[in-house]
């Protein structure tokens, strides 16, 4: 074991940038990741050409028109969602090479969420992911979301270990083996003692800060609107205008008041979480409750009621990026307890997370 | 084989530290401009005395992002300012209708989107593609005459009725197969209708749109396509807090006609 008795405990700003953390919160969040985005580029499939390609709902000549500037005096200005290139384009109109780019993407992110060279992956990771934001007929905000975590996590797993200087050559290149899921499964002896690391630290702290910019921008963002002030801005998507009827709003008016009651407190409280988000996300203790509780019922709430599937899984794994590697630990406890599970060994780096660990020379 | 389990990393010189944390900071500095620097009002536009009308962000941001959004941030495809075209609930509920029609004019096709026997996966992108058909914007009301370039004349695009067609182009109109139906045509500004408020596609719309007559000519081996959009706007709260008998006003299904495009 290595003697930290002379270590300096790093403060303030060093503590929360250059501490170095357990990786295994690194880890859990990339595989959270790639579960989220390997159902994202699967939910293309059979149609990926009509999707993706330059022969597709948004073609070749679309691509030009757009690529036009909006403001002449503005040569510059962006255009309306994020357009460029992708690996797609590629294919051209070979509908065979097309086929293997978008089935090698998917197998790509495979191996990236099972932790398999993590350095290459990463970066093909974020490729792949670009290159899917790239048509505009169909992008919606939250694949934009889905950009951010892969391009954060290619930084991440692109630097981690070298600062160590205790990899072996094939992991200098294919990143540390010790990120792959299974390899507790395979008998490694290194099963369980997570490595701490200064860039999982310094990625964990670029996706929270991104991640509370997003969500407290989104909440401003609705105060802008009269519906969110007044509390009605839930229940218009509970009365798509295609399928209601003037009866059936004559019917529920009996009800009305409970109803719309309801609706605005519920819709507050999430302004609410939105718009303190800061104030708590970085809190520990039972503040943890209204983190991952806010983001699962905000999950429930976007799929069920704004019939937005994307959004609550990335807001959730945004979340569980503020937990600690003994937080993690706790919840691979609880799970274990509950479901018979086999919980992880404690991590001896756990000991070493963000605000506790001792920095020093050995 | 080496071990970095065992060992903890070495500090950190603090020439790093400065150079990450300048980094970090400018880096995320950047999406804090971009979210400032966001246009107001795009989805429910302010009041102004020159009619309703987004607003532009603040000035002290625009130096950074008009530097960062082409340089940095569009390479990364990170240009989004998170004011989520979702957090407007109020939208319309809109679908398509595509006829397809071979060279002689024929109808040989009608597809509708969102396709009611697609996945819930593919009906929720068939879903946007329509949503971004319904962008209308608003046609200002003309501050004065306009007066075309030489030999030109100053026209717009806008929504016009049957009657209106009518009226103001005097030419017959398509046959109507509802009596909302409105019809995309170019007119002379002068004499855009000025007693309802007028609305006009947006360009990104009618792209999307003549985008999607081309993939699907191709896709069906059609010549043509005209492009039908179903829209009906949210009904208010406002109805289920007036008195219990007291009527609420239709709220018709508004199509409108984008026109024929060919496969090229």
């Amino acid at each position: 074991m290595t003697d930290r008795s002379p270590a300096i405990k790093p403060t303030g700003w060093n503590a929360f940038w250059f501490a170095p953390v357990s990786t295994t919160v690194l880890h859990r969040i990339r595989f959270l990741t790639g579960l989220v985005l390997c159902g994202w580029i699967l939910s293309f499939a059979g149609n990926q050409e009509a999707f993706l390609s330059l022969d597709g709902w948004f073609d070749r000549t679309a691509y030009i028109e757009t690529n036009r500037p909006a403001d002449p005096n503005r040569p510059d200005a962006p255009t309306p969602v994020p357009i460029g290139w992708s690996i797609f384009y590629l294919a051209g109109s070979n509908r065979g090479l097309f086929d293997a780019l978008y089935w090698g993407s998917l197998a790509i992110v495979g191996l990236f969420t099972l932790g398999l060279a993590t350095r290459i992956t990463g970066i093909l990771t974020w490729v792949v992911v670009v290159s899917f934001l790239a048509n505009p007929a169909s992008s919606y905000d939250a694949d934009f979301l889905l950009g951010i975590l892969a391009f954060y996590l290619m930084i991440g797993y692109a630097l981690l270990g070298f600062w160590n200087g205790h990899l072996s050559p094939l992991e200098y290149v294919l990143g540390p083996n010790d990120a792959f899921v299974f390899k507790r499964w395979l008998g490694d002896r290194r099963a369980g003692a997570a490595p701490v690391s200064y860039s999982a630290n310094a990625t964990l702290r670029l996706v929270q800060i991104h991640f509370a910019i997003i969500v407290i921008t989104s909440g401003l963002h609705k105060l802008q609107m009269a519906d969110w002030w007044a509390g009605v801005a839930l229940w218009y998507p509970l009365h798509p205008p295609l399928q209601t009827t003037a009866d059936q709003l004559m019917q529920e008016r009996g009800t009305a008041a409970v109803t719309l009651w309801f609706l605005s407190l519920i819709q507050y409280i999430a302004l609410a979480w939105q718009i303190a988000f800061p104030a708590f996300a970085w809190r520990g203790g039972r503040w943890r409750v209204v983190l991952i509780g806010g983001a699962i019922v905000g999950w429930l709430g976007c799929f069920f009621v704004l019939g937005l599937p994307l959004f609550g899984p990335i807001y959730l794994i945004g979340c569980l990026s503020y937990l600690t590697a003994d937080e993690w630990q706790r919840i691979a406890g609880w799970f274990g307890s509950r479901f018979g599970m086999v919980a992880a060994k404690p991590a001896r780096a756990a000991a070493a997370d963000s605000h506790k660990i001792k920095v020093g020379s050995k | 084989m080496p071990n970095i389990a065992l060992d903890d990393p070495r500090p950190l010189p603090t020439w790093l530290k400065i150079g990450v944390s300048l980094a970090a900071v400018l880096h995320l500095a950047v999406f804090v401009c971009m979210a400032l620097g966001a246009s107001s009002g795009t989805a429910v536009p302010w009041f102004t005395p020159m009619g309703p009308s987004p607003a532009e962000g603040p000035q002290f941001v625009r130096p950074i992002t008009d530097k960062a959004v082409p340089y940095y941030l569009e390479p990364l495809r990170m240009t989004h300012n998170y004011h989520f075209l979702t957090n407007s609930t109020a939208q319309p509920s809109v679908y398509f209708e595509v006829h397809l029609k071979d060279k002689a004019g024929q109808r040989i096709k009608t597809v509708k989107f969102p396709d009611d026997k697609a996945n819930s996966w593919v009906r929720h992108r068939q879903q946007l593609l329509a949503q971004g058909l319904a962008g209308d914007q608003p046609v200002p009301p003309p501050q004065g005459e306009v007066i075309g370039a030489p030999g030109q004349r100053a026209e717009m695009q806008v929504w016009l009725t049957h009657e209106e067609i009518k009226r103001i182009l005097k030419t017959e109109p398509p046959p109507a197969t509802n009596d909302n139906e409105l019809h995309l045509r170019k007119v002379a500004q002068h004499l855009v209708p000025r007693e309802r408020m007028v609305m006009t596609a947006s360009d990104w719309s009618l792209t999307l749109a003549k985008a999607y007559a081309r993939y699907l000519c191709k896709l069906h081996h059609a010549e043509k396509a005209e492009i039908i959009r179903h829209s009906r706007e949210p009904w208010h709260p406002v109805f289920l807090l007036m008195p219990q008998d007291a009527p609420i006003p239709p709220n018709e299904t508004i199509i409108c006609n984008f026109g024929e495009f060919t496969r090229d």
